[in-house]
């Protein structure tokens, strides 16, 4: 319970004056001593008396600003913590067809992020981070439970990017997220990215040693654009195999050699998208405490509701009011 | 003051003991004009009044003398309530009927050759406005004024015992008037303080304390006597409580009083002097 003016709390001892003042107006009788009290006389009486300490009261707390803290509450639930790794180079602006998207055509980073939307939307218990990443990584928004600010971090990335693809500082930057979240529950990294350049000896070599002290879900999101090599696909006999030639294909045997628990799914359009994201939330379903903030809540209109109910209700007591009737009065001398 | 007022008279039904000539019958012996008893020359030597046909016919061959009474005067008090239910004003003042009323009683002794004592108390007795037994009439005039003017400011009806008190002595007619709102316990201290005179209660009563009571409302009431608030939701089934507690409490009130004291004489809103005069003379109205 705070108050956003406390002040005014200094005269809450006011809220004790309906105990010793009425509001209706008095008249003098000469002696009540031979008429028992009435039930229901003694009911209203006490009824005026409580709604006048708590008009009194109301008015004195809706003034003070009277809130709820926000709080915290620790929850359980099914989830994961996931940083979205998310490319954005220039060709995710391209549609699947690798063309500039033209009229009802939909962008690849379009696509990805209506759908990565929808995801966000649905997992209600997960936390999620963004990072961004083109010829250098781009911290955008850490591992939150704030729904609303992750959807915004998400709706900012269809934004034109930058040439290059840089997927080894941008997976060390995901870790690093992930190193800087304190709760526990399972993590993941979902990399989304539609064609990725070679990751350089020494930093394959950081990336081991990170993912090996800390273990993490990977999930690599590959939108192909149609014409583009594929993951999954064994060169020919006789063509060249060399990560220069076939980067997805490379980081794919990068990543399968990480030994940690990894999944690679090829989209060549939105429905693929769809499917993939679809398998990973169903992978994505491990026991999870997370706290939930309760913001905090202004119950001074409350205050204030309280306080017109009751002065509606001295109001009509104040209506209903009657004196002694005093019609042809004669003084008799 | 009305003409009526000035007629008013009062009687006793029993025999005062006061040397002070009067009007009332008494056990003294003098020049009134009734016989009282035929006793011998030797014990009453009154020549005058030799009873001749009582002395001829007497055995013992004495002489016998006629006696005659003696008209007395008695001492009047007039005990009156300012407690501050007196104070309510409805359909009377209940202060100036109570003036009133000992405004046409001091004329009376006047006329009676009766002392005239005033004493109004409330939890005590108020020195302040009281007067003591006397025959002059300035003093009558001034003290029935102050009470007229009195505004009644202290609850409680204790002063009775003290006003017991300062009448106490030979055998007096005392006039209570009050409004016998009062607690059983009070009208019974009453009585016995005042048990050895001659006790008149004259009850005040104003119509409007129960009858100018809405039949519906909410009514926030001061009780005069204690001060105390009470809200009261009135409806007519409440209003017929209330009128039957209030008569049952005058009954109590009453039959407490009675033990010790004349009838009471009731008076609602204004005087009838005429039934007053008769009550106070044939002991009802």
């Amino acid at each position: 319970m705070i108050f956003t003016n406390p002040i005014a709390l200094l005269l809450l001892p006011l809220a004790l004056l309906p105990l010793l003042l009425g509001t209706q107006r008095q008249e003098a009788y000469p002696s009540l001593a031979g008429f028992e009290p009435d039930g229901l006389s003694v009911a209203i009486a006490w009824a005026l008396r409580i709604a006048g300490m708590a008009a009194i009261l109301g008015l004195i707390l809706g003034i003070a600003g009277i809130a709820v803290r926000e709080r915290s509450v620790e929850r359980f639930g099914q989830g994961a913590h996931i940083v979205l790794l998310i490319d954005r180079s220039a060709s995710m602006n391209d549609t699947f067809a690798g063309r500039q998207p033209s009229g009802e055509e939909e962008s690849k980073s379009s696509a990805a992020k209506r759908l990565i939307k929808d995801f966000i939307v649905e997992r209600e218990h997960d936390r999620f981070g963004v990072a961004a990443f083109s010829t250098a990584p781009m911290h955008v928004v850490p591992i939150t439970d704030r729904k609303d600010i992750v959807l915004e971090a998400i709706d900012a990335i269809d934004r034109p990017g930058l040439a290059f693809t840089d997927v080894g500082r941008g997976l060390g930057m995901g870790l690093s997220m992930i190193q800087e979240d304190v709760l526990q529950g399972s993590r993941a990294i979902i990399l989304v990215s539609d064609g990725v350049a070679v990751i350089g000896r020494r930093v394959q070599e950081a990336l081991r040693a990170e993912f090996a002290r800390r273990p993490v879900n990977l999930y690599f999101l590959y939108l192909r654009t149609e014409g583009a090599n594929s993951m999954f696909a064994t060169p020919p006999p006789g063509a060249e195999d060399t990560p220069q030639a076939l980067p997805e294909r490379h980081l794919n045997k990068f990543f399968q050699s990480l030994r940690i628990p990894y999944r690679a799914y090829e989209a060549e359009s939105a429905e693929a998208i769809k499917a993939a994201i679809a398998d990973i939330g169903k992978l994505e379903q491990t026991p999870l405490v997370y706290t939930e903030r309760i913001p905090q809540y202004d119950l001074s209109r409350w205050a204030y509701v309280v306080a017109a109910l009751s002065l509606g209700l001295l109001l009509v007591a104040k209506l209903c009011e009657r004196t002694i009737k005093r019609a042809g009065v004669i003084h008799a001398a | 003051m009305n003409e009526e007022a000035r007629d008013l008279a009062y009687s006793i039904p029993w025999r005062t003991s006061g040397v002070r000539m009067g009007s009332h019958r008494s056990y003294m012996t003098g020049s009134g004009g009734l016989t009282r008893d035929i006793v011998p020359l030797t014990m009453f030597p009154d020549p005058r009044r030799i009873a001749i046909r009582a002395s001829l016919s007497d055995p013992f061959e004495r002489l016998l003398v006629r006696r005659a009474e003696q008209p007395s005067a008695i001492d009047i008090a007039v005990l009156v309530d300012v407690s501050a239910s007196m104070a309510f004003e409805g359909r009377c003042d209940k202060i100036s009927l109570a003036a009133d009323l000992a405004h046409a009683l001091a004329i009376c002794t006047e006329r009676a050759g009766d002392t005239f004592a005033l004493y109004p108390f409330d939890r005590e007795l108020r020195q302040d406005i009281l007067l003591r037994k006397t025959l002059s009439r300035g003093a009558h005039v001034e003290a029935i004024e102050r009470l007229r003017n009195f505004a009644p400011d202290q609850p409680g009806t204790a002063g009775i015992v003290e006003a017991g008190a300062a009448i106490a002595g030979s055998k007096k007619l005392v006039f209570l008037i009050s409004d016998f709102l009062w607690p059983e316990e009070a009208a019974r201290a009453a009585a016995e303080a005042l048990a050895f005179h001659d006790v008149i209660p004259i009850e005040l009563r104003d119509s409007l304390e129960l009858d100018g009571l809405p039949d519906w409302g909410l009514l926030n009431l001061r009780d005069l006597e204690t001060g105390r608030h009470r809200l009261v939701a009135m409806r007519p089934k409440l209003k017929a409580r209330w009128r039957a507690q209030r008569t049952v409490q005058r009954q109590h009130v009453a039959l407490a009083l009675e033990t010790a004291s004349r009838e009471t004489f009731t008076v609602s809103d204004n005087i009838d002097w005429m039934r007053l005069a008769s009550f106070l003379l044939h002991g009802a109205a």
